[in-house]
Formats: C-alpha cells, sequence, structure tokens
C-alpha cells in the first residue's frame, strides 16, 4: 500500500499496551517492541489495562486471552466501548491448543490473534501489520466522512449497485435526497428506480439495465416523487466497475438534487417569453405556441389564422403626447385585444384547451393567432371585432386618443404552415391594407382570396342598399289558370347595384343570410310590400295577396309579428293582404318556436304557406301541427311534368295530400302549357311561373294585374280559391 | 546433570537486536521472582477451587519454564496442565511437589548463569 498517509501513519512512534498477568511475557513484549521502537505501557490485569488504556491512549493492545479478575473477552468488549475504542486494533495472545478461545476472542471483537509460545522475533513485524491495517481503516473511515460531508454540501448522494447479487448501497445523502428512511426495506435495483417519477420511471428503467448488462454508463435528468409527494429534479451521472473478464460488476452513480437549478431556469424563461410592458407573450413565446397550434389543428382539419395588427400613426401619438402617454395606450390595446380572444393564461408547455394567442412584437405592431377555425369568415369576424374595439377612443388620465388599426392576415394552410411563412404574408397583406387605407386585407390562395374578397363586397353592397334605397320589390303573379286571373303574387327581392344593375339573390341571398342582413332587408320588404299594396289601392287599383318571402333568421328573431304588425298598420292595409312563404326546412329548424311565431302571425291574419314543399325533411304531424294555409309544390316536380311518370305520380299524391290536410294549393315554375294542363286535371288550379309571367317591377306588374282583373272584382275582396 | 539448556536459551532470547544478555539477565531475574509464586498460586488455587486461576498459574509456569529452556520443568509444567483441563485438581495437587522441585533446581542453575553473565559482561 503505497498511500503515504498510511506510511505515515505506521511510521509515526506507536504506542502498544501489553496486558498480561505473567511478568515474563511482560518483560519480553515489552523488550521486543520497545527495541522496534514503539513505546510500550503495560498492565498486569484487564482491570488496570482498561484504566491504562484511558490514560496512555494506545494505537495497538496486545492482551493475554487468560487474564485474572474479568477475563479477556470481557476486557475486550470493555476496551471496545471506550471512546477511542472503537477501532483499536486488540491481539489477543490465546494458547495453541485453545480453539474455543480463538472463538470467542473474535466475537469479543478481538481483532486479531496471536498463538503461544509467542515467536518474539516476529511479534513487532505482527503488531507493524495490524498498525497498517488500522491505519488504513482510519484513513478510510475519514475519507468516508469526508465523502459524506461533500455529498450533503453538494446535495450530492451516491450509490453503488452490486450487479449480480442485485444488492444495493446508497449513502445518507442520497437518502436525504431522496427523502428515505436509510434503514428502509426496499434495497437493490428497484430502490434506485421506484423513486423515480412515473412518467419518468420507464427511461431510466432502460438505462440503469443497460449499465448493468452492457457496462453502457450515462448522463440523465429526471424527476423523483419523495414518500411525501414533493417531486424534486434530479442529475444522475453513472460509471462502471468490471471485473477481471470484463463483466460488469458495479455500477456506481451519484444523484444531484437540481430542484432549484431548474426553477431559476424556468424563471429565466418566462423573463425570455413574455413582453414586459403589456405583459403579453413576446414573439418568441408566440412562434412556438402558435407552432405548436398550427401542427395540432392541422391533424384535426382545422385552420389557423394569423393576423397582424398594427396601430396607425402611433408614433406621431407618443411625439405628441410623449412615451408614457403611449405606453399606457398600448396596454390599453392590448387588454382589448385580449378581451375579444379566447384568451386564458399563456404558458408555455400547456395545451390542453384551445386559445387564441396575442403577443405585442414590437412598437405598435400586435400578433395574434386565431386557433382552430372553421374558415376565413371567423377570421374576419374577429378581425372586425378587434378593430372596432381598439378604435373605442382610449382615456388616458385627461388624454381621449382614438387609434385606429390596419390589419394583414394569413390563413392556414393556404398561406403556409410554417409560422415564418404565415408571418410574412400577413405582414404583406398588413402594408397592403396601410396603403390601401381600408382596414383589412387578405392574402391566401386565389380563390379564396376572390370567394372571401367577393363576400366582404357583397356585405358592402348590401348594407348600402339598406341605407340607400339600393333594393327593389319585384312581383310574380299568381294565377288560377283555369281562368287566367291573377289572385296574387310573391314579392321578390331584386338589389338594383348602382354599376351592375338589377341583381337576384341568388348572388347575395347566402351572404345577407350569414351575415344576419337578411333580417333588416326582410323588414324592408315587408314595409315595401305594405307600402306599396296601399299606394296601390289608393290610386284605386284592385289589389291581390302579396306573399313575402321568411327567411329562418328573421323568422327566430325577436318581436316579428310586431314588426310586421307594425307594418300592416302604419300601411292601413288588410292583414290579408300580406301573405308569408316558408321553407320546409326553415319551419324545422326550431319546430315549437317557429309554431308559435306563425299562430301569432296567423292571429294577425297573415296566411302562411310552405314553400318548397317536398324538398325539407318535415313528417305529416308536422304539417298537421303547423298553423298553415296554403303548400307551394315545388319546381323540381313541375320540370318534367308530364312526361317523367315518378314526377307526376308524386304530384299526384301531394296534391292529395295538400286537399286532404285542406291546404290551399299552388304549383311553382309552371312553364309550360303541357304542365299546366296536367296539374288543372290534377285539380291544382293555382299556377305561379313563366308561363304567365315572370318577376316584374311594381309598375309593370300593376299593368298586368288591371289587364287580368275583371272589373267586377272589389278592391278587398278576397278570392278565395279552392281546388 | 543440568535443568536448564543454556545454549538453547540464550539461543531462544537472541533476537538478533542486541537486547542480550541484558535481556536473558533480566528474564532469569524473572523466574527468579515468579516461577516460585507461581507454584504457590497453584497450591492457593487449589485450596480455594479456583479453577481458572490453578490454569493460568500452571500455564505462566509453563512458558516461563519454556523462556529459560527448562524442559524437565516444561513436561512436568505439561503434564499438570493437561490435568487441571481435564478438571483432575487432585492430580495436579500431586504433582505439586515435583513442581516445586524442578523450579527450586531451575532457580539455582539460573542464579549461577546470570551471575556468569554479568560478570561477563560487566552489568550489574
Amino acid at each position: 500500500m503505497n498511500n503515504p498517509l498510511v506510511r505515515d501513519a505506521v511510521d509515526r512512534v506507536a504506542t502498544i499496551m501489553v496486558v498480561d498477568d505473567d511478568p515474563m511475557i511482560r518483560l519480553m513484549a515489552t523488550r521486543v517492541l520497545a527495541e522496534a521502537g514503539y513505546d510500550v505501557v503495560s498492565a498486569e490485569s484487564a482491570e488496570a489495562g482498561i484504566a491504562l488504556c484511558d490514560e496512555a491512549n494506545p494505537d495497538l493492545v496486545l492482551m493475554d486471552i487468560m487474564l485474572p479478575g474479568i477475563n479477556g473477552f470481557d476486557a475486550c468488549a470493555r476496551l471496545r466501548q471506550l471512546p477511542a475504542g472503537e477501532h483499536l486494533p486488540i491481539i489477543v495472545m490465546t494458547g495453541l491448543e485453545d480453539r474455543e478461545s480463538v472463538v470467542s476472542a473474535f466475537q469479543s471483537g478481538a481483532t486479531d490473534f496471536i498463538t503461544k509460545p509467542i515467536v518474539w522475533a516476529l511479534l513487532p513485524f505482527r503488531v507493524r501489520y495490524a498498525l497498517r491495517a488500522s491505519a488504513a481503516l482510519r484513513i478510510s473511515m475519514r475519507s468516508q466522512m469526508l465523502l459524506a460531508s461533500a455529498q450533503r454540501v453538494a446535495s450530492m448522494g451516491s450509490w453503488e449497485w452490486r450487479v449480480r447479487r442485485d444488492t444495493l448501497a446508497c449513502s445518507d445523502e442520497l437518502h436525504r435526497i431522496h427523502g428515505t428512511d436509510p434503514h428502509g426495506a426496499v434495497a437493490g435495483f428497484s430502490a434506485l428506480i421506484q423513486i423515480v417519477h412515473a412518467e419518468d420511471r420507464e427511461a431510466i428503467e432502460i438505462l440503469l439495465q443497460r449499465a448493468g448488462r452492457d457496462g453502457q454508463p450515462y448522463n440523465v435528468e429526471f424527476r423523483i416523487v419523495r414518500p411525501d409527494g414533493e417531486v424534486r429534479h434530479l442529475f444522475e451521472q453513472t460509471e462502471i466497475e468490471r471485473d477481471a473478464v470484463g463483466e460488469v460488476l458495479t455500477v456506481r452513480g451519484i444523484r444531484q438534487d437540481i430542484t432549484e437549478r431548474i426553477d431559476s431556469a424556468r424563471r429565466i424563461h418566462s423573463l425570455a417569453y413574455y413582453d414586459a410592458l403589456t405583459g403579453l407573450a413576446n414573439s418568441t413565446l408566440f412562434r412556438e405556441r402558435m407552432s405548436h397550434w398550427i401542427a395540432h389543428t392541422r391533424r384535426q382539419g382545422m385552420r389557423c389564422a394569423l393576423v397582424m395588427l398594427e396601430l396607425d400613426r402611433f408614433t406621431q401619438i407618443t411625439g405628441t403626447l410623449g412615451p408614457r402617454i403611449g405606453d399606457e395606450v398600448l396596454k390599453e390595446v392590448g387588454k382589448r385585444l385580449a378581451h375579444c380572444l379566447r384568451i386564458g393564461e399563456l404558458t408555455a408547455g400547456g395545451d390542453n384547451a384551445r386559445e387564441d394567442l396575442l403577443a405585442r412584437l414590437n412598437g405598435a405592431e400586435f400578433i395574434i393567432g386565431l386557433i382552430g377555425i372553421g374558415s376565413p369568415r371567423d377570421a374576419l369576424s374577429v378581425s372586425r371585432r378587434m378593430s372596432d374595439a381598439v378604435s373605442r377612443p382610449i382615456t388616458v388620465g385627461e388624454h381621449v386618443i382614438t387609434v385606429t388599426t390596419a390589419l394583414g392576415l394569413s390563413i392556414t394552410p393556404d398561406d403556409g404552415l410554417e409560422v415564418d411563412t404565415l408571418m410574412q404574408n400577413a405582414e404583406t397583406a398588413l402594408r397592403r391594407a396601410q396603403e390601401a387605407g381600408g382596414w383589412q386585407a387578405f392574402l391566401y390562395s386565389q380563390e379564396m382570396s376572390e370567394a372571401v374578397t367577393r363576400r366582404h363586397h357583397v356585405e358592402s353592397d348590401l348594407r348600402r342598399a339598406l341605407a340607400h334605397e339600393g333594393f327593389v320589390v319585384y312581383y310574380q303573379a299568381k294565377i288560377d289558370a283555369r281562368d287566367n286571373r291573377i289572385v296574387g303574387a310573391e314579392a321578390l327581392l331584386r338589389l338594383n347595384h348602382p354599376e351592375r344593375g338589377i341583381e337576384a339573390p341568388g348572388t347575395f341571398i347566402a351572404i345577407a343570410e350569414d351575415s344576419g342582413l337578411i333580417v333588416p332587408i326582410f323588414d324592408w320588404v315587408v314595409r315595401t310590400v305594405c307600402a306599396q299594396q296601399a299606394a296601390w289601392r289608393d290610386a284605386g287599383h284592385a289589389i291581390v295577396p302579396v306573399s313575402v318571402n321568411l327567411d329562418g333568421k328573421s323568422l327566430q328573431s325577436e318581436g316579428l309579428h310586431e314588426r310586421i304588425g307594425g307594418a300592416i298598420a302604419r300601411a292601413g292595409i288588410d292583414a290579408r293582404m300580406i301573405e308569408l312563404e316558408v321553407t320546409e326546412s326553415c319551419l324545422m329548424k326550431d319546430v315549437g318556436a317557429s309554431a308559435r311565431t306563425l299562430g301569432q302571425l296567423r292571429d294577425m291574419g297573415i296566411r302562411i304557406a310552405i314553400d318548397d314543399f317536398g324538398t325539407g325533411y318535415s313528417s305529416l304531424t308536422h304539417l298537421k301541427r303547423f298553423p298553415i294555409d296554403i303548400l307551394k309544390i315545388d319546381r323540381a316536380f313541375i320540370k318534367d311534368l308530364p312526361d317523367d311518370a315518378d314526377d307526376a305520380a308524386l304530384t299526384s299524391a301531394i296534391i292529395a295530400m295538400g286537399k286532404i290536410l285542406r291546404l290551399e294549393l299552388i304549383a311553382e315554375g309552371v312553364e309550360t302549357a303541357a304542365q299546366a294542363e296536367f296539374l288543372v286535371n290534377q285539380g291544382c288550379h293555382l299556377h305561379q311561373g313563366f308561363l304567365f309571367s315572370r318577376p316584374v317591377p311594381a309598375d309593370k306588374f300593376i299593368q298586368l294585374m288591371n289587364a287580368c282583373v275583371p272589373p267586377n272584382v272589389m278592391a278587398n275582396s278576397r278570392v278565395v280559391v279552392n281546388g | 546433570m543440568s535443568i536448564i539448556n543454556r545454549h538453547e536459551m540464550m539461543e531462544g532470547l537472541n533476537l538478533g537486536s542486541g537486547a542480550e544478555p541484558a535481556l536473558t539477565i533480566d528474564v532469569i531475574g524473572v523466574f527468579l521472582r515468579d516461577a516460585p509464586a507461581r507454584v504457590e498460586s497453584i497450591r492457593e488455587a487449589i485450596a480455594s477451587s479456583d479453577v481458572k486461576a490453578m490454569l493460568r498459574a500452571i500455564h505462566t509456569l509453563k512458558s516461563s519454564a519454556a523462556m529459560v529452556a527448562a524442559s524437565d520443568l516444561v513436561r512436568a509444567a505439561a503434564d499438570a496442565e493437561a490435568h487441571a483441563r481435564e478438571g483432575g485438581t487432585r492430580e495436579v495437587l500431586a504433582r505439586i511437589p515435583e513442581l516445586a522441585t524442578l523450579v527450586d533446581a531451575a532457580a539455582r542453575e539460573l542464579a549461577v548463569i546470570q551471575a556468569d553473565l554479568r560478570r561477563m559482561h560487566s552489568l550489574a
């Protein structure tokens, strides 16, 4: 052993205590050991020896096993109990034949034995060997203590896993880190694994197994869950010891508690991810989360939109009012934008509920991620909301500031699937919007672009028309085919476009419905028709009931019957001069409410027609239940009459049913004489279609009326028809 | 007929450390003081039925005898020891006179050797 510490320990002068009641032994031992350079003290009995031990602090005791008074074994045990005695080397002198004594000596704690007669010449060497072993032990223990201290300071615990026998030794510090009892039951490989967090356990197990089986060392970070439930982050490093043939003998590891370090990292992370002024996410975090959501929503077949929003002329605001006011404006804008969006806590790593993203880029630029939208229209409406919210006046102290915004949008997947691409495209759109002076521009695939632009334009047209008398009502005559008399009319909406002229609803009705503009448009039609009826009557013409198409949204709208009632009352006409046409599918949307509303309208005297009958999905009980007066047979059934046998059969069936239900029947889309003839034969006399007249403006219609109505029919009488 | 094998004794005590003859002189001194007392201890131990003490005394006598190379004494002591181990107190008691005689003889010879050694090496 070349350990200098050991050499030193052995070479300095050691004190030997000889305990024997035989003076000869004492003499010889003392002489021999003194010659060898040791300090020797001696005692005659065990008691004397114990007392002397306290005083002289020997480095080694040489003691006879047979002593007067308390015997050698007890003496040995007593010496061991002394403060310095725990690791004191005690060599007992025993008789050669005395095997029992040798065993007992060992059990009482003797370090070694020497048989009598003693070979005095070798005694010094025996003592030297014993001292060396003792020194090495002391040094090893001191190292262990130092190591334990170091481990405690560094929060590092060590372990040693003897692979073949699956035995595990753990340092106290490791138990401290694990929060486990050093005297607990679990040992071996499983002790290292059990403490690991369930989510990390499999990985650690694999690493450890590989270390034990293949000798593959590793470094890893993972979490443990202490018995009290606390989660800690650990770093582990391992090394391998192999035996002479290269097989893995031992795996040694250290585990260090790095929980504090992780927490700091988290705090640094949050500083790196958030905008200090507004508290919103910054672009780093935004990019990260946007990337995640783009992929996520794509898998679910949904889209995301990226909106870039910039406050106009913001530098002017800060220039005039100062940067502090500017900051307050930005903060307020951030809040209002958040309000428009589905925002929760934007945490890096959280990904359960789908939420919109809002971040501040720089200056007066914000970036918004709309997550999981169905169509570009959704992005549009949110954008409008945001724009409206931001442009409401902002009060800072005594200043009232109004900001306007420009927005640019890009949408997945058309404008890209990478955040960078989407941001670039949105930015380009934003610049265009700023140039154009409009509040937003879109940028994505050609088709989409056209469709949504068109929609936007159409909506604008509709609004303008509502505001500026851009609509016109056309009238299509309903006749009794038996004598070609006009018995009614359907009011049909037309848009009088400033550039394009008259447009049929086909081009705009869907947009009107989606945008909800249909409701004011319907009200307008009702008012117009009422007024028109009044005007005709006042001009001395005979008038007939005019039906107005009632759409789903209007049917569901609050106060419908008041509005209609109001229009009728204002015009001062008989309610029977107004009829309403509702489609089958419209009625079915909310059967209960629809029935109630229609009932109210019917109570006012207004007749209800079910339109496009046969194309929806009502049941006969519904038909019976609804307050309906008229059944309009859809043009689809009429078109191929009379040649198509199926259509002929169906039409006959509908006519028969209508009769049973005592409904007035009218056929739509009658264009040929053959169709008309067939229908009349089947018992359906009321027809509407190009055969008689296409929809025409009011003045044309009244001319038609005058040509058809027999002069003896009074203006206010109602023409009753029955099939 | 000498009871002490002087040569053997000196050989045994020659530890090559230069302790002789001073060590031999001291060893003899111990024997002269201790050996007779040991015989007495055996008698006392038997008298008080202290088997351990008896054994110890015989054992010590034997090892001291070996030290001074008094082979007859060693043999006699070994014999007594054997009996002592088996609990044959009476046998031990019977051998005490012999032991005492041998101890005396050894002591006389050793005293002479000691004086001789002292003279030879001018030691007091």
